[in-house]
């Protein structure tokens, strides 16, 4: 052996007493070690005694992220207590549950495809076929922090920078299902004539087509008036303008707020994760919202479209 | 749990070098060639800036034994020179094992060394790390650019 390791745990491990830099953790340290040492003798099979940097640090990226996912508590798992645990034991539950993911993504990603909604788009279309090649490509025993398939689609919500390999995968299949759910609930030729207001390339661009239906839908629903339309005459515009007009950005993202609650309750949509995915979209419409409302343009925002 | 860590080549202890300084003599006397304390220090300090230099990490014992093993029988290796010599094929072999792009295995690639400095080298290094180990390398990196292309590399 003939690199020393030295690395930081604060996210794993809870308290700075129980730090990967401290001494009671260099049993575990050491346990990552032999861990590396194992995985990069698989690699080269027992034929190559050195690897490139790169490749090593790539080794050992995916052994963290193992290690993570076989500490992290599933369902209604208690979370594990680290200081009776070596990381072989934690890689090993890591690998088993990658694998589960990997089942898991799969069966998200078929829904994902089959609920997409029947509008032309090449970024949404090249994405799930992309993700497609995603199951060929990944390797749990290696990389599995890799995320081998280009993920083109932008969400409303991107998916947090800090995940990583499958769970990366996963969470955004997750709220590419709440948006394919969402835009069920609307007609086809109705969300097309939005879009095409609001973006008349929209199947050639890099767009997001949930959010200026979400974004209208609150705008109705604002109002109290049928989700379902996705359009604004010129007289709802201007009483929009007029109720907004004199709230503070506070009232305004409390009006959005219930305006979201409205909504989830108009279109039946009872899932927490929902409900919660859709409030975090509508906030950050909230400066658009409020420049719109400054600047008397609301037609922008909450466009008529027939 | 972050992944952020550096790798720092580190020296053998003594004990350790001492152990592969006899295991390479054993062998290697018969043939009138054997490393000193010195110089297996010297050969672990030369072994940490070609990691170093080539930008790779070792796991294993090093490559100085197999090296010493595979090249003592060499009519071209002198007594007065054997340090010299292992010094620079330990720093070609993590040379080309890195310019092959992991297409070789150890073996593999100090069996060609072998075969090439015994003999088109006739015991010239020069010859076997600018020209045959060149060649070598860069038909291994062309024979797997043409697999990824999916072209026959015979073609």
């Amino acid at each position: 052996m003939t690199g020393t390791l030295r690395f930081t745990g604060k996210e794993f491990f809870s308290d700075e007493s129980d730090s990967a830099l401290s001494e009671e953790s260099l049993p575990f340290q050491t346990s990552i070690w032999q861990v590396l040492k194992r995985q990069v003798r698989l690699y080269t099979m027992g034929e190559s005694s050195s690897l490139p940097k790169e490749t090593v640090e790539e080794l050992f990226a995916s052994i963290c992220f193992l290690i993570d996912l076989g500490a992290a508590p599933k369902g209604k798992e208690q979370p594990l207590q680290m200081k009776n645990t070596n990381a072989e034991e934690l890689f090993e539950r890591g690998k088993k549950r990658a694998e589960w993911e990997v089942r898991r993504g799969k069966r998200l990603w078929k829904t994902a495809c089959m609920s997409a909604p029947k509008i032309s788009n090449r970024s949404l279309f090249d994405t799930l076929q992309g993700i497609g090649a995603f199951w060929k490509q990944y390797d749990v025993r290696f990389f599995a922090h890799q995320i081998p398939c280009y993920i083109d689609y932008q969400l409303m919500n991107p998916v947090p920078e800090s995940l990583s390999g499958i769970c990366y995968l996963n969470e955004y299949l997750h709220c590419l299902l709440i948006e394919n759910r969402f835009l069920l609930h609307f007609d086809v030729e109705q969300i097309e004539r939005l879009l095409q207001v609001v973006e008349p390339d929209y199947q050639e661009l890099l767009i997001n087509l949930t959010e200026p239906v979400l974004v209208q839908a609150l705008g109705l629903s604002i109002l109290k008036k049928e989700p379902y339309v996705l359009d604004f005459l010129p007289q709802e515009q201007e009483q929009l303008q007029l109720y907004l007009q004199p709230l503070s950005k506070k009232e305004m993202r409390q009006v959005l707020s219930d305006a979201v609650l409205w909504l989830c309750r108009s279109l039946k949509i009872e899932g927490n994760d929902d409900r919660a995915y859709f409030l975090k979209a509508a906030q950050n419409a909230l400066p658009r919202l409020s420049a719109a409302c400054c600047a008397k343009e609301l037609q922008n925002l909450f466009p008529h479209i027939t | 749990m972050k992944s952020d860590f550096t790798m720092v080549p580190k020296k053998r202890k003594k004990k350790e070098l001492l152990g592969l300084m006899q295991d390479c003599n054993q062998i290697t006397e018969r043939f009138g060639l054997s490393l000193s304390e010195k110089q297996i220090q010297n050969l672990e300090e030369h072994r940490i800036k070609a990691l170093q230099n080539t930008g790779r990490i070792e796991f294993g014992e090093g490559v100085l034994k197999k090296l010493a093993y595979a090249f003592c029988d060499s009519p071209f290796l002198l007594p007065n020179s054997y340090e010299e010599t292992l010094i620079e094929l330990q720093d070609l072999f993590y040379y080309f094992k890195t310019e092959s792009m992991e297409q070789i295995s150890d073996d593999e690639l100090i069996e060609a060394m072998k075969e090439i400095y015994n003999g088109k080298a006739q015991g010239s290094l020069s010859y076997l790390s600018q020209t045959a180990l060149e060649d070598l390398c860069r038909n291994l990196r062309f024979d797997s650019f043409d697999s990824m292309d999916g072209r026959d590399p015979q073609e």
